[in-house]
């Protein structure tokens, strides 16, 4: 292992993160973590780390670092390109980049969250297993023009033998950032309260209101008629709930929501469509279309299958390219992809 | 599909969720059985469950899509024997001091307005008997807790306030809270303490768990630095020391 530094030559609004800290619910505390994780565990994968690795999420902004010694990196999410100096590199793939040169993630055109992961471990403290920054608990690395995070990494430097700078091509698969944004939900537990949305259909676009944050997405848009008023208990919501407060229009809630609440819950958002709401600006239009679990299940799986035959490909090109596994794959993360 | 050994509807929350609504005649039932569940669950995490977030009549339970779905996670609710409900370890009482009205508890005179009686008497049904933590919520472990029984329901804050400061107590319904740390929040505020509740070292991050009670006492204002450096602490089992939180 050798320590890499990397500076912060200009930070927009920039975080440390990672996938958060599920689990935590029964003691009050929210998942927060990566926004649109797919966007996290594929750069992650790319960068030759475990997928819940601990990177940059970069909102709606630009960031640029440096570093002295050659870093290995991908930058994913919404970001068009990565500047490396002033040449234009892709996203959502694997780059070597040598020392002294600038790494900018500019400011998307469409969808808000880049993510820049870099080969190795940052040194930033994890409080509950998780370095993810939780508003409320007042907790997180932001980063700040002028910062450095240091970086314990295995990787030295790699030059091909023909151009100086190797290329690969994993074949990542970015999820598209559509307009309207579609949200799959499947039906929820208070949808028999709705006459007009029994099966937990929410037929009407709806636009994500700018009082929107990490805890959830307000929608404006037709609020569905509730024929009860009876008062639920406050009680466990599931991030995705879609719920129907008293003020109209929709709740859905996101990583960073409140573990109880006591609105009616007429549909969840799913795991997978959770991810590409990490992208949604407000202003943006959302159109929700219900399916059913099992079909949510499989479309879940397909995904992941999709993360872990990435990782296969990483490895073997990585090998192929004379590099020595980066990361020991760690125990805990059992239910983890490796590179 | 088994049948399970307690009384209880679940259905579908979500793609990875189930939500569990105990039906057991009292309140009181539905919530130990909550917290049996939520232990027993607890502990199987090897077979893909995540989370259990038990409140007064519900337990939400959520799994890994990868490793399990909705009918095995059925199948392992209602294999679960909640006959003996019992939280684990004894309660354990705490004292907090808090300092009523004013700046620190802005909605005391709407509160005491709307039950019909004076601030006093809101300070006196608030103090005189001790409340039970029944789940710690957000943000921060926040402590819902039921306590004596108040002679009306207090209302919401129709403009949930966007900064509740941290330490203040809240009153909503017949629950009380304590907000650990500064959050929005649409409970109506009627004081303030000046106690710690959260601790970042802590596993848990606050001292109490559900079946605790939390005891409040009344201080005044001038002795609020007093008591800013305390954290939290349980009363010791033997030689109670009313009010005396450990520093």
């Amino acid at each position: 292992m050798s320590l890499a530094e990397l500076r912060v030559r200009a930070a927009g609004l920039a975080w440390v993160q990672d996938l958060g800290r599920p689990g935590h619910g029964h003691l009050g505390i929210a998942e927060n973590g990566a926004a649109d994780a797919w966007a996290s565990r594929t750069a992650s994968i790319l960068a030759g780390n475990p997928a819940s690795a601990a990177l940059i999420e970069i909102t709606g902004s630009e960031l640029t670092v440096q570093s002295d010694t050659d870093l290995l990196l991908a930058v994913t999410g919404a970001a068009p390109v990565v500047l490396v100096d002033s040449a234009t590199q892709p996203t959502w793939e694997t780059l070597v980049v040598p020392g002294g040169r600038t790494i900018t993630v500019p400011t998307p055109d469409r969808g808000l969250r880049s993510y820049l992961a870099v080969n190795g471990h940052l040194d930033v403290p994890p409080i509950l297993g998780s370095v993810a920054p939780d508003r409320l608990l007042g907790i997180g690395r932001m980063l700040h023009s002028g910062d450095t995070l240091r970086l314990q990494t295995r990787f030295t430097g790699l030059h091909h033998p023909y151009s100086d700078i190797p290329l690969f091509r994993m074949g990542a698969v970015p999820d598209p950032i559509t307009a309207p944004l579609i949200v799959e939900s499947t039906r929820g537990p208070d949808a028999d309260q709705f006459p007009e949305h029994l099966d937990g259909a929410l037929p009407d676009e709806y636009e994500v209101s700018p009082q929107s944050d990490a805890i959830g997405l307000r929608l404006l848009g037709p609020a569905p008629r509730r024929a009860s008023e009876h008062e639920i208990l406050s009680r466990g919501v599931p991030v995705g709930a879609i719920q129907v407060p008293p003020a109209g229009g929709l709740l859905l809630l996101l990583r960073g929501r409140l573990v109880t609440a006591g609105y009616p819950v007429i549909a969840v958002a799913t795991l997978d469509s959770i991810d590409r709401l990490g992208q949604a600006r407000p202003g943006e239009r959302l159109r929700i279309h219900l399916v059913d679990a099992e079909q949510a299940r499989q479309a879940h799986r397909r995904r992941h299958a999709e993360l872990e035959s990435l990782a296969a490909r990483v490895r073997t090109a990585f090998a192929a390219a004379g590099l020595k596994p980066l990361i020991e794959p760690q125990p805990s993360g059992k239910d983890d992809v490796h590179a | 599909m088994r049948s399970s050994s307690f009384p209880a509807e679940v259905v579908d929350y979500g793609d990875c969720g189930l939500l569990v609504t105990f039906t057991h005649a009292g309140p009181h039932d539905r919530w130990l059985a909550g917290q049996a569940l939520q232990s027993v669950l607890l502990a199987r995490t090897g077979a893909g469950i995540v989370d259990v977030v038990a409140s007064f009549d519900t337990a939400f339970v959520s799994f890994d899509l990868l490793r399990t779905d909705h009918d095995a996670v059925r199948e392992l609710i209602a294999a679960c024997d909640l006959t003996r409900l019992a939280p684990t370890g004894s309660p354990r009482r705490f004292v907090l001091p808090v300092v009523y009205g004013g700046e620190r508890g802005p909605d005391l005179d709407l509160v005491a307005a709307e039950l019909s009686v004076s601030t006093e008497d809101v300070i006196a049904m608030h103090t005189t008997a001790s409340w039970t933590v029944r789940l710690r919520a957000s943000p921060a472990g926040l402590p819902m807790m039921d306590g004596p029984a108040l002679p009306g329901s207090v209302s919401r804050n129709p403009n949930p306030r966007t900064r509740v400061p941290a330490g203040s107590v809240g009153l909503s319904g017949r629950q009380c809270v304590i907000y650990p740390v500064a959050s929005p929040g649409g409970w109506r505020l009627i004081g303030q303490t000046p106690v710690q509740l959260l601790d970042l070292a802590d596993d848990e991050l606050v001292a109490y768990r559900p079946g605790d009670q939390l005891q409040f006492r009344a201080v005044a204002e001038d002795d609020w630095h007093t008591w800013t450096q305390h954290r939290l602490r349980s009363e010791p089992e033997k030689a109670p020391e009313p009010g005396e939180a450990e520093g």
